[in-house]
């Protein structure tokens, strides 16, 4: 891999970043002056411009800005005009549960959608074929809502073999996490199953063969990495929204994660626990995205950032 | 039906076969279900150390044999009657036995090697994967294995290429790697389908020495599958005419050559262009060849065969043995062919013709690809470099050349769809655009690719008038005349106006682009590769189209090609292209007659020739074409030259006229030839 090509995805990244935060900036200055928002009319006007003079609401609009990006690296979201507590706190209080959800919704999406996806492709027509197929196309049709309720009633109201809602032990994971996962896997397994299936049919496969190569070899040793490549960039998506993708999911089960945080905040105008969670979104895809380029390049020699020209 | 009859050898009687195919059927799933069968049961026989040639054009049906043949084909191919090696029975071996068959003794290596290659590991890589597959080497001796295989095949800096991807290297290089690939089994018999196709004429004749040499040190059989006459005839003993799924002809190469019986063959033979003179007029074979599951009653080649007759429709002819030859055909060719009625190319129009076109030391450059307009990545390519060339109205220009070579980008470049970053364009006055941009009625051009460039959701009639439409020329009727009178002039019935281009072949595809070009009946034409994805039959078809559109109106002919054989038919004058420059430019008798410049030398002596006693002496051109990115100083030929001088490596020669219109860059050639 190359300096030049990491430096110039590493700019690109910051510059989408800086996007990010000035779209937030505009969309906050556009949703009304803060100091009425946060106090309405229960304060008077001397208060609200003390107030503005505080935060600097009083200054123009660039220097604003410019304060904001300052209050942003310095890692000030703001407070909480709910608890007073520091926005960022609160939502890295969250953070761990979300991370803790989706990882294991992944990992399970992985484990199943990804095997599902390549054992169809490689026995397509067959019975297994549409079996898996026909599950996956279910999975990501059934909205998280529906599924969640569904495993709710299920498994926590008819059997009580698992708690409905809310953290404790793993056992509390599994419902979440098979709702959120899901989707996922099927969701991978069409797209393994389409990337394996484009795969065995180029002519490289066949010329390993055609060498007298084994099966196995050509299957897991020629076919499946030149598959990986666009499930890289699925799996980047994935994890690029995967807070988005928890929200309902978190509010079905009680879960204390940050999708939640945010549909409360937004329900009580929270704004800067909003912003932040917003940033937080944003930063995650910029970075998912970079982690992607790098991963392809690495599975990918024919990506220009892999040659060294 | 066919009766099985085992082909007796050319030689060595006694020797039992090594592979030996007993009617060898081929049956694909059909789209609209049921099934449809492509090769209707071959026989063929190859003996060790034999080579046999497999020729035909597209769908003939010869790769899916030889496919066919190492169970290669995917799992919804049906492969019925006897395939065996060695006397072990192919269909009926298991999957390790077939494993170890493929890539051991029978080793297979395909056209469009890049394809062939996994993009995602290294040549190194692949090829030691080989080396312990078919050899258990390991540690050192497998590298060591892995360099030697390189070098064996002729790549030079072997140990350096290993760590390379395929796509670091040109289509050559990949070939000799999956040359060497295949060799890690040690074969006694090389299947080669294609290997030469995607490669320049130069690299084609490096591999086809390559792929002799081998055998030679080996001793092991090549089925050489091609649809090119001159590959076979400079490689094969033995050679097989297939059409239509079935084998028609088959004997001894110097035979089938000297007097071809099937009018198929015949047909084969005299359609295509020759370099050494120009035939009057293109033998060429009406249509095309059948759809597999929609076969004519009787012979197959009844449709196109001027000698067919009642009873070909009838029945179709069996495969007849005579002496070492077998022969499909009920009322054949006796005695060689007629001497071929030679012309001398005209230059076309006079020199001091006005000229069309007048091009002074064009350039172009591609600036460096920047990241975010910061980081330059790689240099500035000089794609074309100091072309001058006068094209006089009426004239046919060639600029040939291998690829690479630049000539893409001057025909561009003349178009209007480049802009040139040096020299000047000049253009006859009623081209009145600025240069650089497209003046569609002064000259029209003509691609490579005809389904590409055709609207697959849109009727023919309405592709050929449009740009009639977009220059409002005429009203609707006007413009139904005029596409009929277009259809006519390309040779395409008037039916087919209403069609869809997936019904068409890709000849009549290519016909229906060279009438749109025509609509607004420019002056000029601009033609780059237009017939490099055709059959030889439907080539000679277009070839003769081309050639008499051309004089019938008068057109000015750019004619971009790396095909010298098509050039020789076609262009009154040419100019030889390598790395950016033009090399000699001539009429095209000198030219072809007395090539002064050493490429142009080696460029027509590895063109490939069907004649019989032109078999290649010579030494293949060393090497390959320089990287755009970094030309060699001086002559950019000088690292391939047998006869570079040390003033050849310091001072790039200037194009000189020798005699009169043959100019050269060279600065040893005398013209004393
Ligand atoms: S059998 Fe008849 S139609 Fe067929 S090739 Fe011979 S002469 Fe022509
Ligand atoms: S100038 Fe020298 S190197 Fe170039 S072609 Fe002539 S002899 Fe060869």
């Amino acid at each position: 891999m190359n300096g030049a090509w990491m430096a110039a995805k590493l700019l690109r990244a910051a510059a989408t970043l800086l996007l990010a935060v000035t779209v937030v900036f505009i969309v906050l200055r556009l949703a009304g002056d803060p100091a009425e928002i946060l106090f309405g009319d229960n304060v008077g006007e001397e208060s609200l411009i003390r107030y503005r003079a505080l935060w600097g609401l009083d200054q123009p609009l660039g220097v604003q800005y410019l304060l904001y990006l300052r209050s942003l690296l310095l890692g000030d979201f703001g407070l909480s005009s709910q608890s007073g507590a520091s926005a960022w706190q609160l939502m890295m209080g969250r953070l761990p549960y979300t991370l803790q959800l989706g990882g294991v919704s992944l990992l399970l999406a992985v484990l199943i959608g990804i095997p599902a996806g390549v054992a169809a492709a490689l026995a397509r027509g067959s019975l297994t074929d549409r079996v898996v197929m026909l599950a996956a196309v279910s999975s990501f049709c059934i909205p998280n809502f529906v599924l969640g309720v569904v495993l709710i009633l299920v498994f926590a109201e008819q059997f009580g073999w698992l708690p409905s809602h809310g953290t404790g032990g793993i056992w509390h994971l599994v419902l979440p996490a098979l709702t959120l996962g899901t989707g996922w896997a099927g969701v991978l397994a069409r797209f393994a199953r389409s990337a394996m299936l484009e795969v065995l049919g180029q002519p490289y496969i066949r010329g390993a063969r055609a060498s007298g190569l084994t099966e196995g070899r050509v299957r897991w040793r020629h076919a499946l990495p030149n598959a990986a490549i666009p499930l890289v960039t699925i799996l980047g998506f994935m994890v690029g929204g995967l807070v988005a993708g928890a929200i309902v999911t978190e509010s079905i089960f009680a879960w204390p994660g940050v999708g939640r945080l945010l549909v409360d905040s937004v329900k009580l105008r929270d704004l800067a626990v909003v912003q932040a969670i917003v940033l937080m979104v944003a930063a995650t895809m910029v970075a998912a995205n970079l982690v992607v380029d790098v991963l392809s390049a690495w599975l990918n020699p024919r990506l220009p950032a892999a040659t060294g020209a | 039906m066919d009766v099985a009859l085992a082909v007796p050898p050319v030689t060595r009687v006694d020797t039992p076969p090594l592979l030996a195919l007993w009617q060898i059927t081929v049956d694909f799933a059909a789209r609209g279900g049921g099934m449809v069968r492509v090769v209707h049961g071959i026989d063929l026989d190859i003996r060790p150390g034999e080579t046999l040639g497999l020729v035909g054009e597209s769908g003939s049906g010869k790769s899916v044999t030889c496919l066919a043949a190492l169970r290669l084909l995917p799992a919804e191919a049906q492969i019925g009657g006897r395939i065996a090696f060695d006397g072990a029975d192919i269909a009926r071996m298991g999957a390790a036995q077939l494993q170890s068959l493929r890539g051991g003794r029978i080793a297979i290596v395909f056209q469009d090697p890049a394809a062939a290659l996994n993009p995602t590991q290294t040549i190194g890589w692949q090829l030691r994967e080989r080396l312990v597959r078919h050899q258990g080497l390991r540690g050192e001796a497998l590298q060591a294995a892995a360099i030697a295989a390189l070098a064996r095949v002729g790549i030079a800096d072997p140990a350096q290429r290993l760590e390379d991807y395929p796509h670091h290297l040109s289509g050559g290089m990949c070939q000799r790697a999956m040359i060497a690939m295949a060799l890690t089994g040690k074969p006694s018999l090389l299947i080669a389908d294609e290997p030469t196709t995607a490669l320049d004429v130069t690299t084609q004749a490096q591999i086809l020495a390559l792929l002799r040499d081998l055998q030679r040190e080996t001793g092991m059989a090549m089925v050489l599958v091609s649809h090119d006459l001159g590959v076979i005839a400079e490689s094969c003993a033995r050679v097989a005419v297939m059409y239509a799924g079935r084998i028609v002809e088959q004997g001894p190469t110097t035979e089938i050559f000297a007097t071809p019986r099937h009018p198929y063959t015949r047909g084969l033979l005299d359609s295509l262009p020759r370099i050494d003179h120009v035939v009057a007029r293109l033998a060429a074979m009406p249509g095309a060849l059948p759809q597999p599951g929609r076969l004519p009653p009787g012979c197959s080649f009844a449709p196109r065969c001027d000698r067919a007759r009642p009873a070909c429709v009838a029945n179709m002819p069996r495969l007849e043995m005579q002496g070492a030859r077998a022969l499909r055909c009920l009322h054949p060719h006796d005695g060689p062919p007629a001497p071929p009625g030679i012309v001398q190319m005209e230059p076309g129009a006079d020199q001091q013709g006005v000229p069309m076109v007048e091009a002074q030391a064009l350039g172009l450059r591609y600036a460096p690809r920047r990241l975010l307009g910061l980081f330059a990545r790689g240099a500035a390519v000089q794609a074309v470099d100091g072309v001058s060339f006068t094209l006089h109205r009426g004239e046919t220009l060639g600029l040939v050349g291998e690829s690479g070579c630049g000539k893409s980008t001057v025909a561009r470049m003349v178009a209007g769809l480049l802009t040139p970053s040096n020299g000047a364009l000049r253009f006859a006055p009623e081209r009145n655009a600025a240069p650089g941009v497209p003046a569609p009625r002064f000259a029209q051009l003509v691609f490579q690719d005809p389904l590409g460039a055709l609207d697959p959701r849109q009727r023919i009639a309405a592709q050929i008038a449009e740009p009639l439409e977009i220059h409002r020329i005429g009203n609707a009727a006007s413009r139904r005349a005029e596409v009929l009178r277009l259809l006519d002039a390309v040779g395409l019935d008037p039916a087919l106006a209403e069609a869809f281009p997936h019904r068409l072949s890709g000849g009549q595809r290519q016909r229906v682009v060279l009438a749109r070009a025509l609509a607004l009946r420019p002056p000029m034409l601009i033609a780059d590769e237009p017939f490099s994805a055709l059959d030889v039959s439907v080539q000679a078809q277009v070839i003769e189209l081309l050639a008499e559109l051309q004089a019938r109106e008068a057109l000015t002919l750019l004619f971009i090609s790396h095909d010298l054989r098509v050039v020789r038919r076609i262009c009154g004058r040419v100019a030889v292209m390598y790395a950016g420059r033009i090399v000699e430019t001539a009429p095209a008798e000198r030219l072809f007659g007395s090539p002064q410049h050493p490429y142009t030398q080696a460029l027509l002596a590895a063109v490939p020739s069907p004649d019989l006693g032109a078999r290649p002496s010579h030494q293949p051109l060393r090497g390959e074409p320089p990287s755009p990115l970094r030309p060699p100083p001086g002559c950019r030929f000088h690292p391939r030259c047998a006869m570079a001088r040390p003033l050849c490596r310091v001072e790039a020669p200037a194009l000189r006229e020798l005699f009169q219109g043959q100019a050269v860059a060279c600065h040893v050639a005398h013209g004393d030839a």
